[in-house]
C-alpha cells in the first residue's frame, strides 16, 4: 500500500479453518502480510522463523490453546502484540490456567464484525508506533 | 337459767329448832314441887315439838332433795354448754378471737388486749401465748389502722368485714368482727383467715396470665382462636400486622374471609377430619390474604380443643409467615433456571458464534469484488446487514445470562445501548421517556455480561418505579476521580418515580428485601451490589419518595481490575472443580 513502507505482519490462529482463512483473506485485503496457522504448536514454529506484529488467536483449542500460545509469545516476543478471540466456551478454564494472572491479553468476543476488527487492528498499530 | 330459792325452808327448819332448844332449857328451871306436873307439861310440850319437828324435817329433807335434783340438772347443763362452746371455738380452722379495746381518756384507741384466743389463733397470727396480752407488746408496730377499726366496732356496735395487711406479721387477713359483751366491756369477737397465700397465688396466677397475655400478643408468630363456624375469636397483635388489619376488623371475619380463594378447597378437607376427631391437629402451607389484597404465604397448625367428653369447642391455630422462604425459594429455582439458560446459551454461543464469524468475513470479502452489479450489491450488503443482527443478538441474549464471562475491554456506551434496546418494547409500552447522554471514550475492563446485568438491573427499577409518562435518564461520564483516588467511569441512571421511603433505603441492597411484593426477587440490587464490588466499583444511591432516585456506579479504568478480575476467575475455576 502507498505510504505504508513496509506492511504489518499479522499471524492468523484458529483451528476453525473456515474462520482462519477468510480473516486471512480479509486482512490480506487490507494490504497486511499475513500468515496463517491452524493450531498453537504450527504458531509457535511461525514465530520463531518470522518477525510477527500482531497475533490474532482464537483460545479454545485442541492440544495447546490460545492462552498459553499467548503466554509463550510475550515471554519470547515481547514486540509482538497479541489480541486472543473467544467463542466463550471454555474460557473460564483457560483463563484459570496458571501463571494466566499475569498477564493481560486482550480478549474479544465472537463473534467479531470485520470492519470493527480492521479498524482496531489500525488503531493498535496507530498507537504503537507512537 | 332457773333461780332456786332456799329461804322458806330454811326458815322453818331454824323455828323449829328454836322451839326444841326452849323447851330443853326452860323445863327444867321450873320449880320443885310442881315437877311431876311441869315434867309432864314438858314432857308433852317436848313430844308435841318433837313430832311437829320431825315432820318439818322430813318435808324439809325432800325439798333439799329436790333442789339439789334441780341444782345438779343445771350444773350439768351449764357444764355441757361450757365444753360444746369451746370444742367449737376450738375446732374452727379460722382464728377467732375476743379483744378488749383499750382507748385513752379522748376515747382513742390506743391498743388491745386478747382476753381469750382458739386453737387456730397462733396459726394465723403465728403469735404464742397472747392470752391476757395486748397486741403492742406482742408486735409493736402494728398498724394503728386495726386499734381504729376495732375501736370503732367497741363503740358503735357495727360489726365490720374487711381485709388488711398486718406488716408485722407479715401477714394479709380476712376480717369479721362484731361487738361482744356489755358496751362498757369494750370488747370485740375476731373472727379471722390468714389470706396471704391464697392472695399470692392470686397474684401468681394474675402474673402468670399477664405473661401469657405478653407471650401470646408478641410471639413471631400469629396465633387465633377460631369458632366452629370458622369466625376469629381472638387474634394477637403478630397475626394482625401480618394481615394489614386491625383487631376489631379481624374478629369480624372467618377464618375464610382471610384465606387465599385457591387455598380454601384444601384446607376444608384438613378441617373435616379434625373436627371428625380422626386427628389432633393439623398442618397446611397456604396463603392468606392481606387487607390490601396481597397474598402471605402462611405455615399453620391448627388444634382443636375439646371438652371433657370430647366434643370440639374451638380451634387455636399458630401461623407462621414464610413468605420469606416462599420467595427464596422461588429465587433458587429462577436461579437454577438462570443457571441452566447460561450454560446452554454458553455452549451455544460457541457453536453458532464460529460459523457466524465465518460467514461474515465471507461476505465482507464478496463486498470487496467491485464488478458485483448493483442489484447484487445491495443484496449482499442486506444479508450483511441480516447477519450482523444475529451476531448482534447472539452475543446480547447468548452472552447474556452467561454466568461467568472473562473479563474484556468493554465500552459501556455499547453496554447501555444494547440494555435500552433490550427494554426499548417496555418503556414505549409504559410511555416512558428515556433519555441517554455519553461523555466518555474510555472503555473498562470488565466482565461484558456482568455490567450488562447491572445496568438492566438498575433500568427495570427505575421504569418500574416511574409512572407512566416518567422520565429514565442513563448518563456514562468520565473518566474522573472519585475521592481524589483513581480514575473511575460513573454510570448514573436516575428516574423520577416514586422514590424509595428512608426506612427501605438501608435494606435495599439486602438479598429478598423487596417492595415489589409479588413480582420482586429481592434480588436485582443485592446481585447488582455484589457484581459492583467484583468489579471493583462502588455504588450509591440517594432517593427522596414522590421525587425520584438517582443510582450512580462508579467503576474503575484501570486495569489493575483486569488483574483482579482474572484472579478471581482462577479462584472460581478452582472452586467449581473441588
Amino acid at each position: 500500500m502507498f505510504g505504508v513502507p513496509v506492511a504489518k505482519t499479522i499471524l492468523v490462529v484458529d483451528d476453525e479453518r473456515a474462520l482462519a482463512d477468510t480473516l486471512c483473506a480479509i486482512l490480506i485485503h487490507a494490504g497486511y502480510r499475513v500468515l496463517c496457522v491452524y493450531s498453537a504448536e504450527e504458531a509457535i514454529e511461525v514465530l520463531r522463523a518470522h518477525r510477527v506484529d500482531l497475533m490474532i488467536s482464537d483460545v479454545v483449542m485442541p492440544g495447546m490453546n490460545g492462552f498459553e500460545l499467548a503466554v509463550h509469545a510475550t515471554q519470547n516476543y515481547p514486540g509482538t502484540q497479541i489480541l486472543l478471540l473467544s467463542g466463550n466456551a471454555a474460557t473460564q478454564e483457560i483463563i484459570a490456567a496458571p501463571g494466566a494472572e499475569q498477564h493481560h491479553f486482550e480478549l474479544w468476543a465472537k463473534p467479531v464484525l470485520p470492519r470493527q476488527m480492521l479498524a482496531h487492528i489500525e488503531s493498535l498499530f496507530a498507537s504503537s508506533s507512537q | 337459767m332457773r333461780r332456786i330459792t332456799t329461804t322458806n325452808v330454811a326458815w322453818q327448819i331454824n323455828l323449829l329448832l328454836a322451839v326444841a332448844l326452849l323447851a330443853l332449857i326452860v323445863v327444867p328451871t321450873i320449880h320443885i314441887h310442881s315437877l311431876v306436873t311441869v315434867w309432864t307439861i314438858a314432857g308433852l310440850v317436848a313430844a308435841g315439838g318433837i313430832v311437829f319437828f320431825m315432820q318439818r324435817l322430813r318435808e324439809t329433807r325432800e325439798a333439799l332433795r329436790k333442789l339439789a335434783a334441780q341444782y345438779a340438772i343445771a350444773i350439768d347443763a351449764s357444764r355441757e354448754s361450757e365444753a360444746r362452746y369451746r370444742t367449737l371455738f376450738d375446732s374452727i380452722d379460722e382464728g377467732f378471737c375476743i379483744i378488749e379495746v383499750l382507748f385513752d381518756e379522748n376515747s382513742k384507741p390506743l391498743d388491745y388486749r386478747f382476753i381469750e384466743t382458739n386453737a387456730s389463733f397462733e396459726k394465723h397470727t403465728g403469735l404464742l401465748n397472747a392470752t391476757g396480752r395486748t397486741i403492742s407488746e406482742l408486735a409493736p408496730n402494728h398498724e394503728p389502722y386495726w386499734f381504729q377499726t376495732y375501736g370503732q366496732i367497741a363503740l358503735t356496735g357495727e360489726p365490720a368485714r374487711f381485709q388488711n395487711r398486718a406488716e408485722q406479721l407479715q401477714r394479709w387477713y380476712d376480717v369479721y368482727a362484731f361487738r361482744i359483751g356489755l358496751p362498757e366491756q369494750h370488747r370485740v369477737a375476731v373472727l379471722f383467715n390468714d389470706i396471704s397465700a391464697r392472695l399470692e397465688a392470686e397474684e401468681a396466677l394474675q402474673e402468670s396470665g399477664v405473661r401469657f397475655r405478653a407471650i401470646y400478643q408478641h410471639a413471631p408468630v400469629g396465633i387465633e382462636q377460631v369458632a366452629l363456624d370458622g369466625r376469629l375469636l381472638m387474634v394477637n397483635a403478630t397475626q394482625c400486622e401480618m394481615l394489614g388489619y386491625s383487631e376489631s376488623e379481624l374478629l369480624a371475619k372467618t377464618f375464610e374471609d382471610i384465606t387465599y380463594p385457591e387455598d380454601r378447597a384444601a384446607e376444608a378437607v384438613l378441617l373435616k377430619r379434625l373436627l371428625r376427631g380422626e386427628q389432633e391437629s393439623y398442618n397446611l402451607e397456604k396463603r392468606y390474604l392481606r387487607k390490601n389484597g396481597e397474598p402471605v404465604w402462611v405455615n399453620i397448625t391448627s388444634t382443636a380443643v375439646r371438652s371433657s367428653s370430647g366434643v370440639p369447642q374451638y380451634r387455636i391455630t399458630v401461623v407462621e409467615d414464610i413468605t420469606i422462604r416462599k420467595r427464596a425459594e422461588r429465587a433458587l429455582v429462577n436461579a437454577e433456571k438462570l443457571s441452566v439458560a447460561g450454560r446452554m446459551a454458553s455452549s451455544m454461543a460457541h457453536e453458532i458464534n464460529n460459523p457466524l464469524g465465518a460467514a461474515l468475513n465471507l461476505l465482507y470479502l464478496i463486498s470487496l469484488d467491485g464488478s458485483l452489479s448493483t442489484s447484487n450489491s445491495e443484496y449482499l450488503n442486506s444479508a450483511q446487514r441480516e447477519l450482523e443482527r444475529v451476531a448482534h443478538l447472539a452475543k446480547q441474549t447468548l452472552g447474556f445470562y452467561r454466568e461467568t464471562g472473562s473479563p474484556t475491554k468493554v465500552d459501556l456506551r455499547e453496554v447501555a445501548d444494547d440494555v435500552v434496546n433490550l427494554y426499548m418494547p417496555k418503556l414505549k409500552n409504559k410511555d416512558v421517556q428515556i433519555e441517554r447522554r455519553y461523555w466518555t471514550e474510555a472503555p473498562i475492563y470488565g466482565v461484558e455480561g456482568e455490567l450488562r446485568q447491572i445496568l438492566s438491573n438498575l433500568l427495570i427499577n427505575s421504569i418500574d418505579a416511574v409512572s407512566t409518562q416518567g422520565c429514565v435518564r442513563l448518563r456514562v461520564s468520565g473518566p474522573s476521580t472519585l475521592d481524589g483516588d483513581r480514575p473511575v467511569i460513573r454510570l448514573s441512571v436516575s428516574d423520577n418515580g416514586s422514590g424509595i421511603k428512608p426506612q427501605h433505603l438501608k435494606q435495599i441492597f439486602e438479598p429478598f428485601f423487596s417492595t415489589k411484593e409479588t413480582t420482586g426477587t429481592g434480588l436485582g440490587l443485592w446481585v447488582t451490589q455484589q457484581l459492583v464490588k467484583k468489579h471493583d466499583g462502588t455504588i450509591r444511591v440517594r432517593s427522596k419518595p414522590g421525587m425520584g432516585t438517582v443510582v450512580q456506579v462508579y467503576l474503575p479504568v484501570e486495569r489493575r481490575t483486569l488483574e483482579r478480575l482474572t484472579q478471581q476467575h482462577a479462584d472460581e475455576g478452582i472452586n467449581a472443580a473441588a
